[in-house]
């Protein structure tokens, strides 16, 4: 696999202002759940709306610094910017905030402070356009 | 946030990617479905003295159900080069890889024959095919 970064796959990973780490293919998604009110005549929804909104994201590869690791893992929060241009933050970007780990891998052997198929939650996003 | 700073710190965490990538080379290879996708999306390229540069994409399962029922192993061969080809060239017909002429053609299947569709296919006993006894 190349190590070369591809447009729109690789996060930075910020927290307190400070860059702390750096995700490789990341994915994001964003899921609200449907509300659907029925009345008593019809079989079609009387009513459609959205209801809770919940972000997730996932990335193959996480590399942070090794003193953040344990920190990122007992569940600080951390805010990840992810632009659809390139790896540097020049808009259009999306800011992930609130962000969390809920699961990762890791193989025998592997160095300290990467980890694989992370799996994560988000507060709320923010895109910020050109 | 695009300060020289950063710009460094994650050239050096890619760095330190390229480096896990290595290490779970050598350790030994990590079942990695989305990886297997995207190489089988990529094409490959060989340089061969004969045809040149030529592209062709890898079989995928997908294929083997369209090659799989076809009786006729001239006819299958065919059908994979054809299928082979035409992940890098959507316009080559199964009629233009049965008119090949026969030099290009006989280096193209120096490749083909690399696929696993062609792997030596023994009985189910695994005992050879014997002819009856003469009386």
């Amino acid at each position: 696999m190349s190590a070369t970064p591809k447009y729109g796959r690789n996060a930075r990973l910020v927290l307190a202002s400070v860059l702390v780490g750096y995700a490789r293919n990341i994915k994001t998604s964003a899921k609200a759940a449907g509300i659907d009110v029925h009345s008593m005549d019809s079989m079609k929804p009387a009513l459609s709306e959205p209801g809770n909104i919940s972000f997730d994201w996932s990335c193959d590869k996480l590399a942070v610094d090794n003193t953040l690791l344990t920190k990122l893992l007992a569940g600080t929060k951390f805010t990840i910017i992810f632009t659809h241009s390139g790896s540097p933050p020049t808009a259009p970007y999306e800011t992930w905030t609130g962000c969390y780990i809920t699961g990762w891998d890791k193989s025998a052997g592997m160095e300290d402070g990467i980890l694989e198929s992370v799996s994560g939650k988000a507060l709320d996003v923010t895109p910020t356009a050109s | 946030m695009s300060s020289e700073d950063d710009d460094a710190k994650v050239a050096a965490f890619e760095k330190k990617l390229a480096g896990a990538d290595l290490k779970s080379e050598v350790a030994g290879k990590v079942f990695d479905p989305k990886m297997l996708f995207e190489r089988a999306n990529t094409l490959k390229t060989v340089d061969d003295p004969v045809l040149g540069k030529l592209q062709y994409g890898e079989l995928t399962f997908e294929d083997s159900f369209t090659f799989g029922p076809i009786a006729d192993p001239n006819e299958r061969t065919l059908t994979i080069a054809h299928l082979m080809l035409k992940k890098a060239y959507p316009d080559v017909t199964l009629d233009m890889v049965r008119k090949m002429p026969l030099a290009e053609a006989n280096a193209f299947m120096a490749i083909v024959s690399a696929q696993p569709c062609f792997l030596p296919q023994t009985s189910q006993g695994g005992s050879a095919t014997t002819v009856k006894r003469r009386k």
